[in-house]
């Protein structure tokens, strides 16, 4: 099971401000399915809304193997304008 | 100035050659936007709502209809219903019916400005003619401006289905306030009841334009196959592409977007407002059509920076530690929902370690333009309450600015807001470099004060694709599909130079449109440098793994018995061992040894690392005006790798004028009807050269491991520190604390005389 930390404003958006749980998954993609399934409407936002931390390390492939004991954090995307 | 772990050598990274795109800017022969001709185009016009809050009772188009030379019309009615639907834009994302309504009003009309009607005709005072003739019903709404009007209860609401997020259980009722975040750690109270000094402050900044001097314009051409062409400067392409895809109900494949020259974005060219509306009326009439906004209207209806209202409390022990803050902030999100508020929420304290800390910002429609992204989006506004609450700290506590700052600061390990540990960062670096420079110890004039602050921004990885491709002569060919704001194909011909070992002037850079290279995303969050720079690195790397490969076919040796360097092949074994092939040599056989040589790298890297920024400045009050005069001023930036120095400095000072017009100057002033009364740069003022010291800036180079060269994004940084850093120095300057910007010279006499 992955220990996920779901940072604001996700934890109260999506997941009744509980900001931290485990889930059975064994990639980020299916985290996020499963995270579906617990608060739905939650897949259609993560795509632009969300980044995933594996570990402290922020990844980006959803295909990344989750472990049984990975921590897992999820961060709002953070816009910006350069130039 | 190098970091001390700094021990890479390079042979073009780091020097200062011509920019590739020059020449043709300085002689007038670059196509902006605006400047784009396509044969039989015709020209646009849009009608604008001149009420901040309405809805539309009716539109009647006949008489506009009837006019010569009219060839199309459009109206809401025009655009697809849409499902509600979350689109990327940047790094952020937007509801795609509010992208859709934003680009026209459909039921309401939720700003002045709002887009209501669009029309084509063959000249564009014919189509300006044309919206003259237009009757359009209003009912009349209430509106509201400013934050906390639009948060009072019994407040007109500008959406009647909007309930605040990240709120639960979600709200019963609807609301002004569209987002909430927050983030807490420790023991807030009992922190700040055992501090030994506590700054308690409201501090306000204005809502500000980004100020860029190209209007949005762009050409739109729909073909009888149902396939389009749109040519528009933005800060990126395939953004255009998806976004009006979206907005019309159309396969992104029927889209090509040609990327042209850009004129400054800052954020503000991230979206769409005219794409859309031109390839409707080039529907309607069958011909290309331009649209090109007037200044007036990039100030009326595109995005500004959102304003804000910070209110917080910061305590500290006596020696300087930072032991507790509780902020909380509201920031304004315009006729649309933003995403801003986390980034404030990140930004707020990021650069310090403060134990106890409870952030919560807000954001709060109103009926303003939506806001967009400018610089660091969200991080100035709160930072400036931050860094100016440090600074009263400081003068409490009788401990100097910078010691302060010094004491709290994060270095690498240490846990970001997120709680994920900082990677390679400078900012403790920055702090020393700025207390090395001699601008901080000079003796100050009579009148004069000194201000310090600091700040970071997070920065960004993303999607990108680059080919790279050697031409039969050997010169080398890169294409990107991240327009260039900042000096990115220079940066990008050095980077694909230094790896293939071969002088700058031998590699050409092109920026590919959206049916000629698949997807990057925006040029923005400070990731171009760092992302696409990736991909072109992995792109020439690949190119050479092939030259080798070719080179060991002509030599008759195994591929690892050749070497790459000097812009050549060398052999190291057998019978050809000490010989060399140029890459012009393998490049001219390349059809007898396996065709072309080129190489297509699609990346979405991570590894980004944030920039961190100090800016010293001095300022001079005259106390029978309230002017104030900057007289001296210095950037100090962790810039990972500066690639071509000249631009990253060009970053670094073009950031810190933008952020001191944010202070002193600038502002949306709207009148007692809603409507905006300085919609253009006679009336709304932001600097020119004439108002700034030289920028003097100090590049701290500390590389980042995870980029081959040691990038860091550079571009939003440099905005942060200076509301804070000008505020302080204005402060001293005029010996009263000021907490609201802009320092305008009637605020700032106002603070003097109340003082006295």
């Amino acid at each position: 099971m992955a220990r996920i930390t779901a940072l604001s404003p996700f934890d109260l958006e999506f997941f009744g401000g509980t900001g931290e749980f485990v889930v059975a998954a064994d990639t980020l993609f299916a985290l996020v399915r499963a995270l579906d399934e617990r608060a739905p409407g939650f897949a259609a936002q993560a795509e632009p809304r969300v980044t995933f931390a594996v570990g402290g390390v922020v990844v980006n492939d959803w295909s990344h193997a989750l472990a049984t004991q990975s921590e897992v954090l999820i961060l709002p995307r953070v816009g910006g304008g350069q130039g | 100035m190098n970091a001390p772990n700094d021990q890479q050598v390079f042979r073009i990274v780091g020097e200062r050659p011509v920019r590739p795109d020059g020449a043709e800017k300085v002689t007038g022969k670059a196509i902006y936007g605006p400047d784009f001709v396509a044969p039989g185009m015709i020209h646009g016009a849009v009608l604008r709502s001149p009420h901040p809050h309405a809805r539309i009772r009716s539109i009647d188009t006949k008489r506009a209809e009837a006019l010569a030379g009219v060839k199309a019309i459009v109206t809401g009615a025009d655009f697809p219903s849409l499902k509600s639907l979350l689109m990327t834009v940047g790094e952020s994302a937007s509801d795609q019916v509010h992208m859709s309504n934003n680009c026209m009003a459909k039921d309401k009309v939720l700003y002045e400005g709002h887009p209501v009607v669009a029309v084509a005709a063959i000249s564009e005072s014919i189509a300006r003619d044309a919206l003259k003739l237009i009757a359009v019903d209003y009912e009349v709404l209430p509106f509201v401006l400013e934050i906390e009007e639009a948060l009072a209860a019994g407040a007109p609401l500008v959406h009647e289905d909007m309930f605040t997020r990240g709120i639960n259980p979600q709200p019963a009722a609807p609301s002004n306030a569209s987002l909430r975040v927050g983030m807490e750690r420790g023991d807030v109270a009992g922190a700040l009841a055992g501090a030994a000094v506590v700054v308690e402050g409201r501090y306000t900044t204005a809502a500000v334009h980004q100020g860029y001097i190209e209007p949005h314009a762009c050409v739109a051409s729909w073909s009888a196959d149902g396939q389009a062409q749109i040519w528009a400067s933005s800060q990126g392409h395939f953004a255009i592409r998806s976004l009006t895809a979206s907005v019309l109900g159309l396969s992104q494949a029927d889209i090509r977007v040609i990327p042209l020259e850009i004129g400054g974005g800052f954020g503000g060219k991230t979206g769409i407002y005219l794409e859309p509306v031109a390839l409707l009326l080039s529907r309607k009439s069958g011909r290309p059509v331009r649209m090109a906004m007037s200044r007036s209207e990039v100030f009326r209806a595109s995005g500004p920076a959102a304003g804000s209202i910070t209110r917080l409390r910061i305590g500290a022990a006596a020696d300087g530690t930072l032991v507790g803050a509780d902020i909380e902030f509201h920031y304004h999100a315009g006729a649309y929902p933003g995403l801003t508020a986390h980034s404030g929420m990140v930004s707020a304290l990021g650069h310090y370690k403060v134990a106890n800390a409870s952030i919560i910002g807000w954001e709060v429609l109103c009926n303003r333009p939506s806001t967009k992204a400018y610089r660091a989006p969200g991080a100035p506004q709160v930072t400036f309450a931050v860094e100016a609450a440090l600074d009263e700290l400081a003068e409490k506590l009788g401990i100097d600015p910078l010691e302060l700052r010094l004491r709290n600061a994060v270095a690498p390990g240490d846990a970001q807001a997120s709680g994920l540990p900082y990677g390679e960062i400078g900012f403790i670096e920055c702090l020393e470099a700025a207390k090395a420079h001699p601008h901080w110890t000079a003796p100050l004039g009579a009148g004069q004060g000194r201000g310090i602050a600091a700040g970071f921004w997070g920065n960004y990885g993303g999607p990108s694709t680059a080919d790279v491709s050697v031409a039969e002569d050997g010169s080398i060919l890169v294409a990107t599909g991240s327009p260039d704001i900042g000096g990115s194909r220079a940066a990008m011909a050095m980077m694909a130079a230094e790896t293939l070992q071969v002088p700058y002037e031998q590699v050409r850079v092109t920026i590919a449109d959206t049916s000629s290279i698949g997807f990057s995303m925006v040029t923005g969050g400070s990731r171009t440098t760092f992302a696409t720079g990736k991909a072109v690195v992995d792109g020439a790397l690949a190119v050479i793994a092939d030259l080798k490969a070719r080179a060991a076919k002509m030599w008759g040796v195994p591929a690892d018995q050749v070497d790459w360097r000097d812009g050549a092949a060398h052999c190291l074994s057998g019978d050809n061992a000490g010989k060399a092939l140029p890459i012009g040599e393998i490049a001219a056989r390349a059809a007898f040894s396996g065709g072309p040589i080129a190489a297509t790298v699609a990346i979405n890297p991570a590894g980004w690392l944030p920039g961190f920024g100090v800016h010293i400045c001095d300022t001079e009050v005259d106390r029978e005006t309230g002017h104030v005069t900057v007289v001296r001023y210095t950037a100090v930036q962790d810039v990972g790798r500066a690639i071509h120095p000249d631009y990253v400095e060009g970053q670094m000072q073009g950031g810190a004028v933008q952020g001191i017009g944010w202070a002193l100057n600038e502002e949306y002033v709207y009148d007692k009807h809603g409507c905006l009364d300085n919609a253009g740069f006679l009336d709304y003022r932001i600097p020119v050269a004439s108002d700034m010291p030289m920028i003097d800036t100090v590049m701290v180079e500390k590389a980042n491991p995870d980029h081959p060269f040691g990038v860091k994004g550079v571009g939003e940084t440099p905005i942060v520190p200076p509301l804070a850093a000008v505020a302080n120095a204005v402060s001293r300057s005029a010996g009263v604390r000021l907490r609201d910007l802009p320092l305008s010279p009637q605020r700032v006499y106002a603070a003097i005389q109340g003082k006295g």
